[in-house]
């Protein structure tokens, strides 16, 4: 959702900050390199690096953007966990538009790639499906845009 | 008044979030549809325990997480297969197989909607524990748990669709059993239908989407926004993905 979210916005962010963390800078997000920091913390669960990281993002970005980062944090701590321990399989729109993140940021590499599998027939339908989802999302953004 | 013990940053904290997190705890006392209320609050103590457990983090370090035997450190207070099974959820999700479901299903000691709600449970009070720490406070404590018996009920259509799992089937396939837990929704992504088999799961899951990231209807739209964020969709985008891949969650 990410790279939907850049397309559909007309940002100049890249994708490094998933891969790399907070070695990527900012990546084109505001923020964003305090937020990763602080979303490696959280998840690692080291006291006293969470705490460097958390003062870190609240002087930068402020206490309503820590609280929410650790909301979105909570959230996806659950999401992951559920998809991991029921094994549900990618959704057809999910795989179209991840098929070359795979070997963007080295997912196909993970053990749970074995376990997570795509559907057959958006599998063979990738290459159109990903070309109409891109150009979808920068009209739809540039119009939305427009209209503001 | 924010149950959250941090005097030294007073964040503010927004009501719904606090809201959401008050109904989750009292979830975790009360019997839900397959386990009763002091079995589900002996499974978020044990997943509240898993992230010091000592076994675990042997096995997290190790090439295999199947190759090291131990026991578990916590409560104890579920059989040692269901506790084994808790821990590995909160602090190995990357490395689940199917095996291991298949392994979990055929010792007999969860049945597959047992197991559904426990994986609920689990990464509920998880997602809370990460949330209390993350902001520097400790974890909300739970009450007693509250007397009654388990509701019993399984969606009738509920049936495998390529999860490990069974789910109730999208839109006319799922007939009431779809509308109970989507309503008129034509399509819901996998990682919402993911516990249909305990449809009371769902509706927590929704609840804590809605509060913490943004309502499941609006996922897949790239320029929503929730509208009392401060965080825009791409700082959204960006914390959820880097969560996702220190996972290591291919999903």
């Amino acid at each position: 959702m990410l790279r939907a979210s850049i397309q559909y916005s007309g940002a100049d962010a890249e994708l490094s900050g998933i891969a790399e963390g907070s070695k990527a800078g900012d990546a084109g997000i505001t923020h964003g390199e305090r937020l990763t920091a602080f979303a490696d913390a959280a998840v690692a669960g080291d006291p006293a690096e969470l705490a460097t990281a958390r003062d870190a993002l609240r002087a930068a970005a402020g206490s309503e953007i820590l609280v929410d980062a650790a909301g979105v944090v909570g959230n996806f701590e659950r999401m992951v966990r559920i998809a991991d321990g029921t094994g549900i399989p990618l959704d057809g729109v999910v795989s179209a538009m991840t098929s070359d993140l795979g070997i963007e940021l080295g997912l196909d590499e993970l053990e749970s790639r074995r376990v997570t599998k795509a559907n057959p027939l958006t599998t063979a339908f990738r290459p159109v499906f990903r070309g109409v989802l891109k150009t979808g999302l920068r009209v739809a953004g540039w119009r939305s845009r427009k209209r503001r | 008044m924010s149950p959250f013990q941090n005097s030294e940053l007073h964040l503010p904290i927004r009501p719904a979030l606090l809201a959401v997190h008050a109904q989750l705890l009292e979830s975790f006392t009360r019997s839900g549809t397959w386990w009763t209320g002091a079995e589900r609050r002996a499974i978020a103590l044990e997943a509240r325990a898993a992230s010091t457990c000592g076994l675990c983090a042997k096995r997290k370090a190790a090439l295999s997480p199947f190759s090291i035997e131990g026991g578990h450190s916590g409560p104890g207070e579920l059989g040692a297969e269901i506790v084994d099974v808790i821990h590995r959820i909160v602090t190995d999700p990357g490395r689940l197989a199917r095996s291991w479901f298949d392994r979990v299903m055929a010792e007999g000691h969860l049945t597959e909607e047992q197991y559904v709600e426990l994986v609920s449970v689990t990464v509920l009070l998880n997602a809370l524990d990460v949330f209390a720490c993350a902001i520097g406070s400790s974890p909300l404590a739970l009450a007693d748990a509250q007397p009654g018996s388990p509701s019993r009920v399984r969606p009738a259509t509920a049936r495998i669709e390529g999860a490990w799992v069974p789910q109730v089937p999208v839109g006319a396939d799922g007939g009431d059993d779809w509308t109970a837990a989507y309503g008129d929704r034509e399509y819901v992504p996998q990682i919402g239908r993911a516990l249909s088999l305990v449809p009371a799961e769902v509706a927590l899951l929704n609840l804590t989407s809605e509060s913490h990231y943004m309502s499941i209807d609006h996922v897949t739209d790239p320029g929503y926004s929730e509208p009392d964020r401060a965080l825009d969709r791409l700082q959204m985008e960006l914390v959820a993905s880097r969560v996702s891949a220190v996972n290591e969650c291919f999903y």
